[in-house]
């Protein structure tokens, strides 16, 4: 037990999918439940043995943020567990008094009503991504009874398929249940990364994914939302967003140097997408607006520049306004806010490149000024997500029934702070004052914002038409987006330390 | 999006917590005041002493059984409960003042996770897991700002 206190977290204690974002082409992410109860008096002595027994298993596996030198790992796994994972292991690792010691968000679980005010699924009338309607239709009985998650990376096939009947095996042999999230008739229904146009950085829709990330720095005596202590529990030095539990008690023990996961899985309707482009409304006066545009691009890729922020080769819109460049397609160096000799900060301009819901924007939206209530910093966010199902090419219209999309990982130190937070102004862009979103009719993340949750009691008068601005006095109003993803399933896990594993492990 | 906090946190019965509630009702509205204007969410907050249940019906009660604390504020409480508590001043004040009298104990209100979990925990109001709260009417659903709007 660490009892020295440091102020920044030893990286081979914190799991390497925190610090690292992992570039192994291939993956899979194994939903189980665990033996035992999570009510009293616990799991069994037999339960608990076999809890460990699968852990000790897998320990040796488990990748740390340490540096791996010049060689990485062929293949390596990493360990998350939900509150009610949590609850049912020994109560010599983690006492049942102190489970309450865990955020509200963490405990209760993304289909709980706090969450949801959030995250809008079960918001508006008949929507699909409600969480009854999650993991192919067994909602509740994953979603209550889901307790651990196996994040298992490889860097070729074969040796991916050798980690995962190992971990099965593990799994079979200790008592656990394996949740099956997708269709099982493909692929076994599990979550197989995949690859998008043969290019390992590509998400779909086509966009180039994982550019801009904290720079997770140790902090250095200066106060950022950018710094490790942001995510990684127990270090509040400097830190904007608190992890906790932080204190002496068992739980702020278990989750110190750990980091929470908002694990999503999202179905991109890639068709719908390509419809979208290539026909953005059946408004005759605003398609000849479009089609009157002269652009240096195709308006199809311009579009999908516009509502994304960046082209699709990765160029931001603010650095690379009329077409993407090579140059700048890693760029994350950029504001959206320019302030004048005498003080006064314009941030409306910027919107000519980017428009204000452009996805990349909401979801950071950097220097643009907030509204009071947002308080004084926009709160950051890990990504660590893959796609998963078969390409589909850009020029198809029509949905072939696979399903495809983002198998996402947003790791943050605070659920409702972070993950909750920006959710929140993707379903409701109402986070600037009203120079930028309409106060009565506020719009939603292009993208992301959940279309048929908007203007439902959690969100009132959301819209979802969608504004670009196009020169100092015009601007083109989209009328209706569509849909574009349905929430397949969620999951609030804590990925705890190599210590803590350590001990569930026993070793 | 409407969030409904009904805080009902029951009181110590000597002396001392007793005056104390009554200066957190008597000043409460002081206190609040420029921290609820700023963050332009909240659409009311009252704080009421409920009192003891009288011993013998007709007698006048004496004390009061606990602190209940009414608000109604725009955007998802979890998230915005961040927004109060880092907005310094009165109302982060007037939690933890209400949970040192608190007749159960209340772990220290040190970090904005014991903040979230105590307002959770005393909340009799929380957010349904589906649907709409069938014990919450609102005459409208616009926010502040919505109704503040030109
Ligand atoms: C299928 C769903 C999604 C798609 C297609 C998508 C797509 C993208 C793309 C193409 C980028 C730009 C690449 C980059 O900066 O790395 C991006 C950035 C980003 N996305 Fe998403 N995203 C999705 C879901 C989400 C969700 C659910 C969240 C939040 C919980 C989110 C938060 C972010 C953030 C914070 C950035 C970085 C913005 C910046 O720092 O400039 N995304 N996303």
């Amino acid at each position: 037990m660490e009892t020295t206190t440091r102020n920044a977290p030893e990286r081979k204690n914190v799991q390497g999918l925190i610090l690292k974002g992992y570039t192994h082409p291939y993956s899979c992410h194994l939903l189980f439940q665990l033996p035992g109860s999570t009510q009293s008096p616990g799991s069994t002595p037999t339960e608990l043995s076999q809890q460990q027994t699968f852990f000790k298993a897998l320990y040796s596996h488990v990748q740390s943020a340490e540096d791996w030198g010049v060689y990485k790992p062929v293949s390596m796994l990493n360990i998350g567990l939900t509150f009610n994972g949590i609850s049912k292991l020994d109560p010599a690792i983690i006492r049942q008094q102190d489970l309450q010691r865990f955020p509200v968000t963490f405990r209760e679980g993304p289909a709980s009503g706090g969450s949801q005010q959030s995250l809008g699924d079960n918001a508006g009338k008949n929507n699909k991504s409600n969480p009854q309607n999650w993991w192919n239709g067994q909602g509740d009985a994953v979603t209550n009874n889901l307790d651990c998650i196996v994040h298992i990376y490889s860097l070729t096939e074969e040796d991916l398929e050798i980690l995962i009947a190992y971990v099965l095996d593990a799994a079979k042999t200790n008592g656990l249940t394996e949740f099956i999230p997708l269709l099982p008739a493909i692929k076994n229904g599990r979550l197989y990364q995949s690859i998008v146009d043969k290019d390992p950085a590509k998400i779909h829709f086509g966009y180039t994914d994982g550019i801009s990330e904290p720079s997770l720095k140790p902090s250095e005596g200066t106060p950022s939302a950018e710094s490790n202590n942001n995510f990684v529990i127990g270090y509040p030095q400097d830190a904007l967003t608190v992890p906790g539990p932080t204190g002496e008690d068992t739980a702020s023990i278990f989750a110190k140097d750990g980091c929470y996961n908002g694990f999503r899985v999202i179905h991109q309707d890639v068709a719908a997408f390509n419809r979208f482009l290539k026909n953005p409304t059946t408004d005759p006066a605003v398609m000849q607006q479009l089609q009157q545009l002269k652009l240096e691009t195709s308006l199809e890729e311009w579009l999908a520049a516009k509502m994304c922020g960046r082209w699709r080769n990765g160029s931001p819109l603010m650095l690379s306004p009329d077409k993407p460049a090579h140059e700048t397609s890693h760029e994350e160096n950029f504001n959206y806010s320019v302030t004048d000799a005498s003080g006064h900060k314009d941030d409306i301009t910027s919107s000519l490149r980017c428009p204000f819901s452009a996805h990349t924007r909401v979801a950071n939206p950097r220097d643009q000024q907030m509204v009071a209530a947002e308080g004084t910093f926009v709160p950051r966010i890990v990504r660590r997500g893959v796609p998963y199902g078969p390409t589909m090419d850009d020029q198809v219209v029509v949905d072939d029934g696979q399903d495809r999309g983002l198998i996402g990982l947003f790791l943050c130190g605070d659920l409702a702070g972070q993950f909750e937070k920006i959710y929140g102004w993707m379903n409701n862009n109402n986070f600037s004052g009203k120079e930028i979103f309409s106060v009565r009719k506020p719009p939603q993340d292009a993208l992301l914002g959940d279309k048929t949750a908007a203007n439902s009691d959690a969100f009132p008068g959301t819209v979802t038409s969608f504004i670009i601005p196009v020169d100092a006095n015009n601007k083109i109003t989209i009328p209706t987006l569509p849909n574009f993803l349905v929430t397949r399933g969620t999951a609030y896990c804590l990925l705890p330390s190599m210590e803590t594993l350590g001990r569930m492990a026993g070793v | 999006m409407a969030s409904p906090l009904t805080m009902y946190v029951q009181i110590k019965q000597d002396a001392v917590s007793q005056e104390l509630a009554e200066k957190a009702v008597a000043n409460f509205t002081q206190g609040v005041q420029a921290g609820l204007d700023a963050a332009e969410i909240v659409h009311y907050a009252t704080l009421a002493l409920v009192p003891n249940p009288a011993t013998t019906p007709g007698t006048p009660a004496s004390g009061y059984m606990g602190l209940l604390l009414m608000t109604d504020f725009d955007l998802a409480m979890n998230p915005y409960l961040e927004t109060f508590w880092n907005a310094g001043g009165g109302i982060k004040t007037a939690i933890q003042g209400i949970a040192l009298i608190a007749y159960n104990p209340v772990p220290p209100i040190n970090t904005l996770t014991d903040f979230q979990n105590f307002i959770n925990s005393v909340n009799l109001t929380p957010a349904p897991t589906s649907g709409n709260w069938t014990n919450f009417y609102q005459a409208y659903n616009l926010t502040v700002k919505q109704i503040n709007a030109d």
